[in-house]
């Protein structure tokens, strides 16, 4: 169930890479402030909902600004940019460090208990339950939104041809704003629900950065699709690692299928050649 | 006599330290076919790119009065100024329809647009036998109709069709040229830039030819067909 979360991730990361070309190391830090707003929005008796919610506009707004306040006047310049991304990655990780201290803390469940389910014949959290659910919620809206409306389709087509967007009238800087936006929201989703499923700490984020960006290899870069199919196999992956090879093997065949992919397909599942100019 | 729609004055552009193009200057009339003529690299494409807001430039570009160097290219797009590329950049895993819905995704008459959908499928039958087909499994002719499909879904006033007719089968050709003839019929102003300069003297009231970034000739389409330099250059006809 958490590979829906994780595909909200990689749908993040390859979105802005698709229609910007930018490889945003930041992504993951987002994860981190969707964790850690909620923490403060719940210590501060907010109920678990509206801080959830609270995570999410808190994110989404973050991730708004890291575009708008730095990444457009730098995104021309690829290395810059990258770099840019993991220095401030690193700068809010120190401000999450001294505000919250370094030791992981634990997050109230955004909904509490657990269920049954005879089907499986397991016992999951409702949280889980919640997080599979709200993931593809969030997933399904994006692929009405990107292929049955003309604003949603833009963001497609811009990660198709930069230059055939502007050609059709376009406004890049809206589509590139709306993408990180659409990024910011997903990331504080994926880090309220990884921040109570697994651990809330200033270094959460760098397992799902390092989970998505093997998903959008193995996936496609720039396929919303591929980043789904790739984040349930990585998913049932390492399930299989560690029930076959044990706990410590946990990522030791998500590897294996990265080389396989990257040797065999190196476009990944559902790759396309991107047109930028 | 009406004011023209489209004004180019001295217009320079340089690449580095190589000047692309050299004080074009000239005038299109609002419902003609104006013909850019001259070889590969004579900077044809850099004036269009100039004229779409791709490249910076030098000079006066004005647009139905606008001086273009004050809106951005998609203001230009919005004004009705469409622009079909050499390289067509079209949606590649768009369909066919994907890519025409494209090329109107900024209007809000909706009824409009509809019906300019109905006029593109009937203008080029082979896009509507083909709407749901990937833009990029296309052939290089039906992805020629496609891009100039889609360009007309952005209810232009003005065309610039930058070599259409680029390594297409003569029976495309012919299909690109009856669509030319219609769409000028209709009243849209077209600035066509081509190598093959028979496709441009067949279409254009009025042309131009550019060498190395220089307008050399500029005259009527008796002027040129009469030129013995034009004949002789680039029609092949002694």
């Amino acid at each position: 169930m958490i590979s829906a979360v994780y595909a909200l991730i990689a749908i993040g990361f390859t979105m802005i890479f698709g229609v910007g070309g930018v490889l945003n190391l930041a992504h993951g830090a987002l994860i981190m402030i969707g964790a850690f707003t909620y923490l403060a929005a719940t210590s501060a008796a907010i109920p678990p909902f509206a801080g959830f919610l609270l995570a999410v506009v808190v994110t989404a707004a973050a991730s708004y600004a890291l575009y708008a306040g730095l990444v457009k006047y730098i995104e021309d310049n690829i290395v810059i940019t990258f770099l840019a991304t993991v220095v401030v990655a690193l700068l809010l990780t120190e401000l999450v460090i001294i505000q919250f201290g370094s030791a992981p803390s634990q997050l109230l469940p955004v909904i509490s208990g657990t269920i049954y389910l005879e089907a499986v014949g397991t016992r999951i959290r409702y949280v889980q339950l919640l997080a599979f659910v709200v993931s593809w919620i969030a997933i399904g809206a994006l692929w009405y939104y990107v292929t049955k409306t003309d604003e949603g389709r833009s963001i497609l087509a811009t990660s198709m041809s930069t230059r055939g967007a502007e050609l059709t009238g376009v406004d890049l800087q809206k589509v590139k704003s709306r993408t990180w936006l659409i990024a910011g929201a997903f990331a504080g989703i994926a880090g309220v629900f990884i921040g109570t499923l697994q651990s809330t700490s200033p270094q959460m984020w760098l397992s799902p950065l390092a989970l998505a960006f093997i998903i959008v290899v193995i996936g496609g870069i720039g396929s919303i699709k591929g980043s789904v199919i790739a984040a349930y196999l990585i998913g049932y992956l390492e399930t299989a690692s560690v029930e076959i090879l044990g706990p410590s093997f946990q990522g030791v065949l998500s590897l294996v299928v990265l080389v396989a992919i990257l040797l065999l397909k190196p476009n990944g599942l559902f790759g396309r050649e991107l047109v930028h100019e | 006599m009406t004011d023209p729609i489209l004004e180019v004055e001295d217009l320079n552009v340089y690449y580095g330290k190589s000047h692309a193009l050299k004080g074009v200057s000239l005038s299109i009339d609002e419902g003609e076919i104006y013909g850019v003529i001259g070889p590969n690299g004579a900077g044809k494409t850099t004036m269009l790119n100039a004229i779409a807001g791709f490249v910076d430039y030098e000079g006066t570009i004005r647009y139905r009065g606008t001086d273009l160097a004050t809106v951005n290219p998609q203001q230009i797009v919005r004004d009705g100024l469409i622009y079909c590329t050499e390289d067509r950049d079209l949606f590649p895993f768009f369909s066919v329809h994907e890519n025409l819905l494209m090329g109107a995704q900024f209007r809000e008459d909706r009824d409009a647009v509809q019906d300019d959908l109905d006029m593109v499928y009937e203008l080029f039958p082979r896009l509507d036998e083909r709407r749901e087909q990937e833009a990029e499994t296309m052939s290089g002719g039906e992805q020629q109709m496609l891009a100039v499909g889609r360009a007309l879904m952005s209810d232009p006033d003005m065309l610039m069709l930058d070599e259409p007719t680029l390594g297409l089968a003569p029976v495309i050709i012919q299909d690109i040229s009856d669509a030319l003839e219609r769409l000028s019929e209709q009243g849209l102003t077209i600035l066509l830039a081509e190598q093959n300069s028979t496709f441009a003297l067949r279409h254009a009231e009025r042309l131009s030819l550019i060498e190395t970034g220089e307008i050399e000739l500029a005259g009527t389409y008796e002027e040129f067909h009469d030129n013995e330099y034009v004949r002789e250059a680039y029609v092949g006809v002694h």
